[in-house]
């Protein structure tokens, strides 16, 4: 008998649980991603929006990766569960390596009156692999340093300042793969260091906090949306209000903040005298704030946006004197 | 509409049976044909068309086949039809390669009970629910019209049915939502390694996942028939592969090879299909090499290592990542299949299992299940 009315409960659940997914969403904010609408012309459809248009996804979604946790299962989606609520994006081999050296390489043929530097981020893994443990991790590091070395021009090596800086403050956010406001701070230093111009101590910015409910890409990734979310703060020294996008902190990309998504922006300091060129991917964007204090003019490509040639932008602005590539190692595949 | 889905398990099972218990017994069969022509139409179109037009054919058929004249050869006529079938099939497959299982099995329930038939013609109407019956075909073409006529015209589900189907039935959802799903997460990290350990691991664990998708399937299959009143669990066993027991039963008298390779035809023609088909003709259906004659069909790179073309490593870390994060899942799969079988007396801890296994499935089914190297075969 209790079995009898155990199965009619389950048929009921069932029943209820079909209810619950037949709702009409068409945007899922924790996933930031479009969601499947019920369509009855084709059954896979039909039955993907059943999975997408379910009341409680996002909680279930959680589930399903607290379930993996616990049955000893060390990702989702690519994305390691570290120590201390960090989450931390896999490293992989560079699988065209040659071509990016190549490319870099002739374009500083083509422009070897500039200086030109090379900076790549390397990803949080590389800088605190002792926060996540007895997960096979590519040494990032080494394929950095390889890199670096078939490059015929100035190359800047960040991954012993932020190591150096790591226990101090948090040099990535918990649950993104981007540099945060501190290690972009240190990123800067080293560049300055490098590129003979005085960098402002940290004491002269004044750190504001921004918002205290930013989930980044890799919580989205790996489902694990109740986390504790991360603060974006901003070094601000003087009237910068332009290079930060107020709209994104009200959207689902809240990274978007730093320096928004346009293909190409200028930043103009009439305090200052040089011009730079930053060709960069979204990595970079948290250190343009920095470099806006120590050039008249800085000039933006987003690589992953910008579709004509740079080197006509640089025909097209001859003021310009300095150019410096900064990638994420992890990005580095999409800007090839 | 596939089995493991919110559609089948949330929408279809509860509509569909709630109204089968509710209405006269009477109207049971002519709704359980609707019920199977809508999960029909919710696979593909034209496997309702092609269903209404072999298994009209074949109907037609067994008119022709009792009235024929003295003077006329009833295996000739038998074998024109047969051929009639095959290029009917033919002609449909063509148009919708994805489903070709399905409509295999509809050409072999039509073919077998040709070849079955002897004077007595079922009614158009309870032959139609016997091929289209879907707990019939997740099964396979395991029953012919014949072992399953008695039910068809009455039966009665008591509350033990109705309670064993669904408990079977969560079973199998079960295990291909949640074991088979993991099975293959693991399977897809092991596939990029290529060391000796992971190739040994991948062998065991596709053989793992093809014993498990024949239980799930075996499960949800008697679950649902369960449900609706029919009893036929005796007659199979999770290795007793639908297809292998036609051929043995129909085909019996033809050399080994031939009815291997008009499975490998029916499966869809694939070069891989009909060499593991032929593998199957040299070794048994029931032997353990059957399963690794079909792991190295779905996976030949590890043939490679195995047989020392290349020289790799013994293990790796990433090889040993995969294994140490997937093991409590493994050594539960191998529970499964070594112990799942047996149907024990309910119990309190059962009851709380199977809670859990629902809302585990539940959120499984949210969140996505996958099932890839399947995907070759249909």
């Amino acid at each position: 008998m209790k079995k009898f009315v155990l199965s009619i409960c389950f048929m009921v659940l069932f029943f209820c649980f079909g209810l619950l997914c037949l709702r009409e969403e068409s945007f899922s904010n924790d996933e930031n991603r479009l969601l499947v609408k019920r369509s009855f012309g084709q059954t896979l459809l039909l039955e993907s929006s059943f999975q997408d248009q379910f009341l409680y996804r996002s909680c279930f979604l959680e589930y399903s990766t607290k379930f993996k946790k616990l049955v000893g299962v060390r990702e989702n989606n690519q994305v390691y569960f570290g120590r201390d609520g960090y989450l931390f994006e896999q490293t992989h081999a560079l699988k065209d390596k040659d071509k990016l050296v190549s490319s870099l390489n002739g374009f500083y043929k083509k422009h070897n009156d500039l200086n030109m530097s090379l900076l790549l981020i390397p990803s949080h893994i590389t800088v605190r692999p002792d926060l996540v443990s007895g997960v096979p991790v590519f040494d990032e590091y080494q394929e950095m340093k390889s890199l670096y070395r078939q490059i015929q021009f100035n190359v800047i090596d960040v991954v012993d300042v932020l190591k150096e800086h790591s226990m101090e403050y948090d040099m990535y956010y918990h649950l993104d793969s981007h540099l945060s406001s501190y290690g972009a701070y240190y990123v800067y230093q080293k560049y300055a260091e490098l590129n003979d111009f005085d960098f402002l101590p940290m004491d002269r910015f004044h750190v504001e906090v921004v918002t205290d409910s930013f989930v980044g890409d890799l919580a989205r990734r790996s489902y694990l949306f109740s986390l504790k979310k991360d603060r974006i703060v901003r070094f601000v020294h003087q009237d910068v209000d332009h290079l930060y996008f107020d709209e994104a902190l009200k959207s689902n990309d809240m990274y978007g903040y730093f320096l928004g998504d346009d293909a190409v922006v200028t930043f103009v300091n009439d305090d200052q005298k040089n011009e730079i060129l930053v060709v960069k991917d979204d990595d970079a964007n948290v250190l343009i704030p920095f470099l806006v204090n120590h050039y008249s003019k800085v000039h933006v490509i987003d690589v992953n946006r910008y579709t004509d040639s740079i080197s006509d932008y640089l025909e097209s602005h001859k003021e310009i004197k300095e150019v410096v590539f900064i990638y994420g190692m992890n990005g580095l595949e999409k800007v090839l | 509409m596939n089995v493991c889905s919110i559609l089948f398990l949330c929408f279809f099972v509860p509509i569909f049976y709630s109204v089968y218990y509710l209405i006269p017994s009477r109207f049971k069969n002519g709704w359980l044909l609707f019920g199977s022509l809508l999960f029909l139409v919710l696979r593909s179109s034209h496997l309702i068309w092609y269903f209404l037009v072999s298994s009209s054919f074949t109907y037609v058929g067994m008119h022709v086949l009792s009235n024929l004249p003295r003077n006329v050869s009833r295996k000739k006529i038998l074998l024109w039809m047969i051929g009639i079938l095959i290029l009917i099939w033919l002609l449909f497959v063509r148009l919708d390669s994805v489903y070709s299982v399905i409509y295999g099995i509809i050409l072999l329930h039509n073919i077998g009970t040709l070849l079955d038939f002897k004077k007595r013609i079922p009614t158009i109407f309870s032959y139609f629910t016997y091929v289209s019956c879907f707990s019939n075909l997740l099964l396979g073409p395991v029953l012919s019209y014949f072992d399953m006529e008695e039910e068809l015209k009455s039966r009665k589900v008591t509350k033990e049915d109705f309670s064993d189907g669904v408990f079977s039935l969560v079973k199998g959802i079960g295990i291909q939502a949640i074991l088979i799903t993991f099975l293959s997460m693991c399977l897809d990290g092991l596939l990029l390694e290529k060391t000796i350990l992971s190739s040994f691991v991948v062998i065991i664990l596709t053989m793992l996942q093809v014993v498990l998708w024949f239980r799930s399937y075996f499960e949800i299959s008697f679950g649902l028939s369960r449900m609706l009143g029919f009893h036929f669990e005796k007659c199979v066993s999770i290795l007793d592969l639908g297809i292998f027991s036609w051929f043995k039963r129909y085909c019996g008298g033809f050399p080994k090879w031939v009815w291997f390779l008009l499975s490998a035809f029916l499966f869809g023609m694939n070069v891989n299909v009909v060499l593991w088909f032929l593998i199957l003709a040299i070794v048994g259906t029931r032997s353990w090499l059957f399963l690794l004659s079909f792991v190295l069909l779905v996976q030949p790179s590890v043939l490679d290592f195995l047989l020392g073309f290349k020289h790799v490593p013994m293990s790796n870390f990433v090889v040993n990542y995969e294994i140490r994060s997937y093991l409590l899942m493994i050594l539960i799969s191998f529970g499964v299949v070594l112990f799942g079988q047996a149907r024990k007396r309910f119990s309190g801890v059962q009851n709380v299992f199977y809670v859990v296994l629902v809302f585990l499935i539940l959120i499984f089914l949210v969140s996505g299940t996958s099932n890839s190297i399947w995907a070759f075969m249909i």
